[in-house]
């Protein structure tokens, strides 16, 4: 790659990062933006591209441990599926909060949902990757070390989930990670929070009736879905780990 | 106080009847189904135990009465009722004086139970934020 090559790739960079800075410092003005479109489809579609950021930055972010996995930037065969599982889940999440609602009795749109879930949750998700950087490069650590035993898919999860175990409860690594996996988890919980009284507001329901199926859609409807993408995305980085 | 400070304290205690709300969707609905599905996935583990059939029924209606009981306190702790702030908060404390105990019977050495330590943490938050919910008004239903 040449100098000039090198620079325009940077200008891009530098867009796109601008273009996610904008997204996560005016999350309620985007919010309100995508809501005030006609239709669900064009919702879903700003949604993404409001999303695709995010998720550049997050990939970027994670470049450095997966580099040290083997898996480099032209490794389609990892970067597409890994693409595929965080858009999925992104939709799959907008779909059970919806459900979630309409179990309610809420009379919601999968497009409204979409909307406020990219804007208010979605676009902070490479900060809520910082935080779990050491346990993830421990993680692909233990993963490289388990394909190098030529142990199959599930011996090399299991020992891989160990390892990081391990660290975590008895290692130094518990009190560093554990604080920080905290506060990641109050923050996601605040943002949902947050999100169910603008879709209360939204749909004029009581706070009570949209938090309570917030809870159904992200703890009854999610954790089936959540499992099998996780499982997806861990067959994903067995087969691409080198 | 500011009316940021209120916001976010508003917001807090929202978060914590949401964790609560968790809490009961989870014995409600994965509790029962774990158990009614022991039985059938027994025999995949060794050695096989076999509880009676009774304790599982009565474990399931167990959690299933405890988590409308926690559904209850999750949408008073939303509408801002005192009583059932007060218990929330009371609840929070009392997990968390159980989970800084079991952290203590963990350190055999100097990392040990660090996770438990930091996760005390969690329920004396809510706690704080539920009992700070005792001065707010009452939302209208």
């Amino acid at each position: 790659m040449s100098l000039s090559d090198f620079a325009t790739e940077l200008r891009g960079f530098t867009n796109l990062f601008l273009e996610w800075f904008d997204a996560c410092r005016r999350p309620v003005a985007h919010c309100d933006e995508l809501l005030a479109l006609a239709s669900d489809r064009e919702k879903i579609v700003k949604s993404m591209q409001l999303w695709i950021p995010a998720f550049v930055v997050g990939l970027i972010l994670q470049f450095p441990v997966l580099k040290n996995a083997g898996i480099e930037l032209e490794e389609m065969g990892y970067h597409l599926p890994n693409f595929l599982t965080a858009i999925v889940l992104l939709m799959l999440i907008g779909a059970v909060l919806h459900y979630g609602l309409r179990i309610h009795g809420i009379a919601s749109r999968l497009g409204d949902i979409v909307a406020a879930y990219t804007t208010l949750i979605g676009v902070y998700s490479p900060l809520f990757l910082l935080p779990t950087y050491p346990l993830m490069a421990l993680d692909m650590g233990a993963l490289k070390e388990a394909k190098a035993h030529s142990l199959s898919f599930l011996p090399a999860m299991v020992s891989m989930m160990k390892a990081g175990n391990a660290a975590v409860t008895q290692g130094y690594m518990g009190l560093v990670e554990v604080p920080l996996a905290i506060i990641v988890w109050v923050a996601s919980l605040l943002l949902l929070t947050f999100m169910a009284r603008k879709v209360s507001v939204l749909y004029s329901v009581p706070k009570s009736k949209a938090l309570s199926s917030f809870a159904f859609g992200i703890f009854v409807l999610f954790p089936p879905l959540y499992f099998l993408s996780g499982l997806f995305s861990s067959f994903v980085l067995y087969t691409s780990v080198k | 106080m500011t009316v940021t400070f209120r916001r976010a304290a508003d917001l807090c205690i929202d978060a914590s009847g949401l964790l609560v709300a968790a809490g009961a969707w989870t014995l409600m609905i994965w509790l029962p189904i774990y158990l009614l599905l022991e039985p059938l996935l027994q025999p995949l583990f060794q050695p096989v135990v076999r509880e009676p059939i009774l304790y599982l029924l009565a474990a399931v209606c167990f959690g299933v009465l405890f988590g409308l009981f926690l559904k209850w306190i999750a949408n008073g702790i939303w509408q801002r009722r005192k009583g059932r702030l007060a218990i929330g908060g009371t609840f929070y404390l009392f997990s968390a004086l159980i989970m800084g105990l079991g952290s203590f019977a963990q350190r055999s050495h100097p990392y040990a139970g660090a996770q438990a330590v930091w996760m005390v943490g969690i329920p004396l938050l809510a706690a704080g934020c539920l009992l700070f919910g005792l001065f707010q008004k009452r939302v209208p239903v």
